[in-house]
Parts: structure tokens; sequence; C-alpha cells
């Protein structure tokens, strides 16, 4: 019985490192402000409009098959692809806000927050550069 | 006839100007419901804007689709328009919001123009069938018949810890445009006279005036809680009544109370809600969801109770029970089936069937996609 559950654990630990890529959330290098998780969270949900000291937030979201895109699901939004997709129609159709943009790839999330001091991004952390500040990696 | 072209030309307008400008975007939404009472003989399915079913098959009840165009028009303004065309109204399309919001501080907003009435959890997106697990709102807890207004609307959002607060205040008001035509029956002209006169085959009009109402909502990822109070002065104008002592100008001050509370439990979730309009009636609804993959399983009771009685029975009263799906099939479109048993206990039946008990068993199925 005690095995058994040795087992299980290591099959836990091994999924989770190996199936989860880690994610980096990153901003502009000009932005300095600290942004813990529940900010991050709410600014993707449009729920924060601006960031602390750094002015107006612009979150940036990813295509569906980009496989980073799960993980920012599971742990940023909190929700389901449909409960993602729901959440914003009731934002949009109440005219309260309009969806993160969807930018094509991440190298293009990475390019455009290195120039625009107000955007906010996930990647896969291997595709951070030095252009960029991570705020929070999961 | 005419409306329709003009939807489309703008609809098309609409199209070619947002390859011109990326400060312009269109979206919209659309629901395909094809309904047919089992047993029974009748169902008034969409209090609001009047979708009755019978025993054949019908799709041309409450299928709908809404175009909403939205332009920045400075960092801080933003000008929306939503046009509804519905199955039940002609298909004429209708705008159903129109207004500007202005970002006065990233927390707070206002915006003006024609509205919809927050009164309910999902009075402002009611008809985005895609925003909700149902084949349509909870009918019995869903029928004020007043959903937009023209006025103001403040909205403020905080949060205190993981709790998320966010608050509107509005007013303004809403007259029915004077319509001399006689309305009778299912023959309605637009407006919000149609489901008194569908009801009490009688013409009433009416005007809401001095609307003014505040919402709060909390919410965290497992929670909402919502409640919203908000009061009117409504001027009735009947005429052609059963009993013609019913006829003439009234002035009534309203009210209406909703509380809505929503809590997940992993892949289940309980949401329930309740409202009183005062003079009229109390309705509610409550309901329960679990998610198995893509499916999500539901059922569904909601009750409406009139307060005026006869002989200690509610004039009005009838209940719904539901057991129903969602499979979301595809991103952003969603198929939806729905098994509603309809259970009539007031003096007069809403729906006239053949033993006049009002009692209904009414299949529903639908697809709803957000675009």
């Amino acid at each position: 019985m005690k095995n058994l559950l040795k087992i299980a654990l290591l099959a836990c630990v091994v999924f989770s490192t190996t199936a989860v890529a880690e994610m980096a959330v990153i901003v502009n290098k000009a932005n300095t402000d600290d942004i813990p998780d529940d900010m991050i969270q709410r600014i993707f949900l449009g729920k924060v409009k601006g960031f602390p000291t750094a002015g107006k937030a612009l979150p940036l979201d990813l295509p569906k098959h980009v496989a980073i895109r799960a993980t920012f699901l599971e742990v940023v939004a909190k929700k389901t692809e449909t409960q993602f997709s729901a959440y914003w129609a009731k934002i949009m159709f109440t005219g309260k806000g309009t969806p993160p943009k969807v930018v094509d790839s991440e190298q293009e999330v990475v390019e455009l927050v290195a120039s625009n001091p107000n955007l906010i991004g996930y990647v896969d952390a291997s595709k951070v550069t030095a252009n960029v500040r991570v705020v929070a990696k999961y | 006839m005419k409306h329709y072209i003009i939807g489309l030309l703008s609809a098309c307008c609409w199209v070619g100007l947002t390859q011109a400008n990326d400060n312009i975007q269109v979206s919209g939404f659309a629901s395909v419901i094809g309904s047919q009472v089992l047993d029974g003989s009748g169902y008034v399915a969409d209090y609001p804007n009047l979708g009755a079913y019978d025993d054949q098959l019908d799709l041309g009840q409450e299928s709908k689709m809404g175009l909403q165009l939205s332009a920045n028009v400075t960092e801080e303004m933003r000008a929306t328009m939503q046009v509804m065309s519905r199955a039940n109204n002609n298909y004429d399309p209708q705008v159903e919001w129109l207004f500007m919001n202005y970002a006065i501080r990233d927390d707070l907003e206002l915006q003006a123009g024609r509205l919809r009435v927050p009164v309910y959890y999902y009075s402002e997106y009611m008809d985005v069938g895609y925003a909700y697990p149902w084949i349509r709102v909870p009918a019995d807890a869903y029928s004020l018949d007043l959903t937009t207004f023209n006025g103001l609307q403040l909205n403020y959002r905080t949060n205190m810890g993981a709790v998320d607060i966010s608050s509107a205040l509005f007013t303004g008001r809403r007259q029915v445009n004077g319509d001399s035509e006689l309305i009778t029956g299912r023959q309605q002209a637009n407006g919000d006279s149609e489901l008194m006169s569908f009801l009490f085959n009688a013409q009433v009009q009416r005007s809401f005036t001095d609307l003014i109402g505040v919402g709060v909502e909390f919410s965290t990822d497992s929670t909402v809680a919502k409640i919203t109070y908000s009061q009117a002065d409504m001027e009735q104008l009947r005429s052609n009544s059963f009993d013609s002592a019913d006829d003439g100008l009234t002035n009534e001050a309203i009210s209406f109370i909703d509380v809505f509370v929503k809590q997940s439990f992993g892949d289940a979730e309980v949401m329930v809600e309740y409202n009183k309009y005062d003079p009229f009636y109390i309705s509610y609804f409550v309901s329960g969801t679990y998610q198995v993959g893509a499916v999500k399983y539901y059922v569904m009771h909601s009750q409406f109770e009139l307060d005026a009685q006869i002989g200690g029975v509610p004039i009005e009263e009838h209940d719904t029970n539901s057991v129903g799906l969602r499979y979301d099939f595809q991103p952003r479109v969603a198929f939806k089936l729905d098994i509603s048993m309809i259970n009539d206990t007031g003096v007069f039946a809403v729906n006239k069937d053949a033993n006049n008990d009002g009692d209904a068993v009414i299949l529903s199925t639908g697809v709803d996609f957000i675009f």
C-alpha cells in the first residue's frame, strides 16, 4: 500500500514536470512595478485596467494552437477555454470592455512588449529575451 | 423590409470599416432555436419579446442574431451600437444598445445612451445564449417587459483581497412610442406593450420615468453574489380590456429588487435568483449544472407568482422544471437540448390550451454562437 502511494506520488511529480512547460508573464523594461499574481489575473480578465504606477495595462493573448495558452488558461485566467470565451462574450456584449488582443506568435508578444510600456503578455519561459522583464513565472 | 435593407447595408459598411480602421471592432452573436410543445397546446417561452410555441416544430420564435459595432473615439471614449434581429419580431433589426462609454478613471466609467435595464443578473446579456448554460434564461423568472432604457449608467470597479466588487448606478426613462394601432393577441407592433397585450388581450401602453437603480456584485473565482434595486414611476394606458372597468390611465410607483448567488464546486455549480416586483409579483429560479468534458448538464426550476389573488389563489402563477445539456462541440459554438415541464397553478392559465390548465411539456434544441 505504502509503495503504491509512493509510485502514485512519483507519477504525479514526473507528470507535472514533464507535461507543463514553464510560463513567463512579461512586461516592458520601463515598467518596474511589482505585479502580484491576483493583479495579473485581473488585468487579463479586464477587471483592472492599469498597472500600479506604470499607466494603462493592455494584455496580449495568443491563439488557441500555441501550447502555452493552456497553461495561461489554467494558472492565470483560472478558466476553461469555454468559460474564458463565455466570460468575454458577457463583457463585450454589455459594452464593458474588449477581450485581450490576440497576436500570432510568442515571438510577436516578446517584440511588441519590448516596444510598448503599456503591454503585458505571456510566453513559454524559453522564449523570453533580454529586451523584456519577467514579472511572474508559473 | 426597408429596415432590413438598412440593417444589411450597415452590416456591410461595418465590415468595410473594420478593414480600414483598427479602432473599430465588429462582433456578434446568434442563436437558432427550435421548439415544439409535446404535451399541452401552447407555451410562452420568451416573455419580453414574446416567443410562443404550439405543437408544431417552430424555429421562428426565439432565433435571433445581434451585430455589435464598437469604435474607439479617443483613448477614454468608445461608441457602441448593437442591432438585433429577432425571429419573433419579423426579423426587423432593432437597436438594442447605442451608447458612449467615457472612462473617467481606470476604475470608473460612464455609459450614456440606450442601455439594457440591468435588473436581473443576466439582463444585460440575456440574448447572448452562448454566455449561459440553458437554452433560454429561466422564463418564469425573467419576465419583466422593460428591457431597455435611455439614460446614464456609472460603473465602478474595485477589489478587496480576492473579492472583486463592481457596482452600477443607473438612471433614465423609457417611453413606449405612441402606437395608436389596436394591438391584440399575437399581432403586435414593436414596443413594450406586446407582452401585456398578449396576456390580457387588451391594449396596454406603458412608460417608465424617473427610473433609478443601483446594483452591486461581489465575485471570486468560485462565487458570485449580486443585489440590485431599482424604482420608477410607471404610467399605464389600458384600453379594450375584458372588463372595461380596467381601462384608463393609471400611475404607479414601482420597485424591483433582485438577488443572485452562484457558487462553483469544481465541475458542479449551483445558482439561485430571486426577485420581487412591487406591487405586482415575485419570481425566482434555482439551477444546478455539472460539467463532464465538453458537456454541461443542467436542471432548473423557476417560478412566477402574481400578488393579485382571487379566492386565495394568485391570478397568474406558474412554474417550470427543466433538464438539459450544453455541448461545446467547437470553440464559440454551443449546442443545446432542453425539456421543460410547465405547471400552471394560477386562476387563469397563461398558455391557453384545450383543457385550459395551461400545463405543457416542451422540447427545445438550439445552437448558440459568437463571432
